[in-house]
């Protein structure tokens, strides 16, 4: 945008009175021995400078005040809010996951919680070293999300799930953005992947829902699964194949997957099954609301 | 607001909304809403633009404010954050078109032009006498400065800041701080003149 003015110069003259002027706060006055000339051109160059008075602008309004001190105690409230210590809640709203007063200490004490219970289950140790790693990434998640809710208004990141509004009946959902708290730092990027997975592509599957989902979701006070190990048929399921609704995640061998829940817990299940719903899909029976997650 | 606090230096007055004084800070904000919200819409365009980087620059002042070296001035710290906001603002609303003036003209290596504002000023209005149009030109004429030109023509005219205040606010070489401040002069005029022989056309 520069290059337009690099070609544009005041002659040396000009040049060398205004960096007087400026020495004296554009005083004219206060500039000693000048010649006529001098003075002159400080004039010309004051006479320019004086249009820039004409810009047209507006005295600050009586509220602009006001409106700034509450901007400041919106953030001394919100920073207060980070010292305490809460138990993580969500509730959901139309535009994803909302969240009330998480804290860093709850949060931070359930990853290590989650880790110390994932130890002592003692399955295959490449296994359950995956298991526990992909907690702990999952966790990160959790509590980048928390983090990002508190600073936007209680909203968690979302993006349009295009790629599976055939299984809307054409209405594009929407699914949490995991990948906007890596970009603004509220995770790593690698906390974005199970390590069982491989790296390749996404490695979670998040809760995808319609607009108007979120709401009846809100109304039914149950536990909610915001993300979870790779849902493994969606791919299935989008090219209209037969799939098992049944199908555990690959990625933890025979150890189930993880499911970061609303209330801010990891559990693992070992079969794609919780609390009545499927993690995946529907099992085929119409309950009227599901958990639908995709990647 | 205390008769107290209104005889209160600016930096006393930072001093004393970090040791809990509620109203210190209302002070503050009282003495420069006026020549920090003008200063922040000829930088960024608009009144409505202005009174929300009004309210980032004091948030900033208040988190920064321990950070605040006493024994320098505040308002050219005031300026310089309010200049990084506008700067910041800029970044996230950067539509602006910007005017190529005499691009076409020769002088110090190609392509390079003087401005000689001593002739110029034998074809210019009072300032006084401008109309709402002329006024408008003015306006056009320094929303067209890129943003780097713009904020020093400013501060150093409206603020009265010295090439070395700027230069540490901006933490820029002096010579840039003074090549700029010719450049956005030159530019200035140049974009003002070229608009009224416009109109008059």
């Amino acid at each position: 945008m520069s290059n337009s003015f690099d070609h544009l110069k005041l002659c040396k003259a000009d040049a060398d009175m205004l960096d007087q002027l400026v020495d004296v706060g554009f005083e004219v006055d206060q500039l000693e021995y000048l010649t006529p000339e001098d003075k002159q051109r400080a004039n010309s160059i004051l006479k320019m400078l004086n249009f820039l008075d004409a810009y047209p602008v507006e005295d600050a309004s009586d509220t602009l005040i006001d409106v700034t001190l509450a901007r400041i105690n919106q953030y001394e409230a919100k920073r207060a809010a980070r010292m305490q210590i809460h138990t993580p809640e969500l509730e959901t709203t139309r535009r994803g996951f909302k969240l009330r007063m998480p804290d860093l200490i709850t949060v931070a004490a359930m990853i290590l919680l989650t880790v110390s219970v994932f130890a002592m289950l003692g399955k295959s140790a490449r296994n359950q070293s995956i298991n526990n790693e992909c907690a702990t990434n999952m966790a990160m998640v959790g509590r980048g999300l928390f983090y990002y809710a508190l600073d936007h208004n209680g909203n968690t990141p979302t993006e349009q799930a295009t790629e599976v509004a055939s299984l809307f009946g054409g209405i594009i959902p929407e699914r949490t953005n995991a990948e906007v708290l890596a970009a603004e730092e509220y995770c790593e990027h690698h906390h974005l992947n199970c390590p069982g997975h491989g790296g390749e592509g996404r490695g979670f599957s998040y809760q995808t829902q319609s607009a108007a989902m979120w709401d009846e979701i809100q109304s039914r006070g149950k536990v909610f699964i915001i993300m979870s190990d790779l849902n493994p048929i969606l791919g299935r399921m989008l090219a209209d194949k037969e799939f098992d609704p049944l199908t555990p995640s690959p990625t933890h061998g025979s150890l189930g997957q993880n499911h970061l829940r609303d209330d801010g817990s990891i559990a693992s299940g070992a079969a794609p099954v919780f609390g009545g719903d499927l993690i995946w899909v529907l099992d085929g029976k119409s309950r009227g609301i599901d958990i639908f997650l995709t990647h | 607001m205390s008769a107290e606090t209104t005889q209160q230096t600016d930096e006393e007055l930072l001093s004393a909304h970090i040791d809990g004084d509620s109203g210190a800070f209302e002070e503050l904000m009282d003495r420069y809403k006026n020549n920090l919200l003008h200063f922040l819409i000829r930088f960024v365009g608009s009144t409505a633009a202005a009174e929300d980087v009004f309210q980032e620059t004091f948030l900033q002042i208040h988190i920064s404010a321990e950070t605040f070296d006493p024994s320098r001035r505040f308002k050219p710290w005031l300026f310089t954050i309010a200049a990084n906001k506008g700067r910041d603002w800029h970044r996230k609303h950067s539509k602006r078109t910007v005017l190529s003036l005499s691009q076409e003209i020769g002088g110090e290596g190609e392509g390079t032009r003087f401005i000689d504002l001593m002739e110029a000023d034998q074809e210019l209005p009072d300032a006084t006498l401008l109309d709402t149009e002329q006024k408008d030109s003015i306006r056009n004429a320094v929303e067209q400065l890129p943003d780097h030109l713009r904020e020093i023509l400013l501060l150093s005219y409206f603020q009265q800041m010295s090439y070395v205040q700027i230069s540490e606010s901006l933490h820029i070489p002096l010579g840039t701080v003074k090549s700029r401040l010719h450049a956005a002069v030159a530019a200035f005029s140049q974009a003002w003149q070229t608009a009224n022989s416009e109109d008059d056309v």
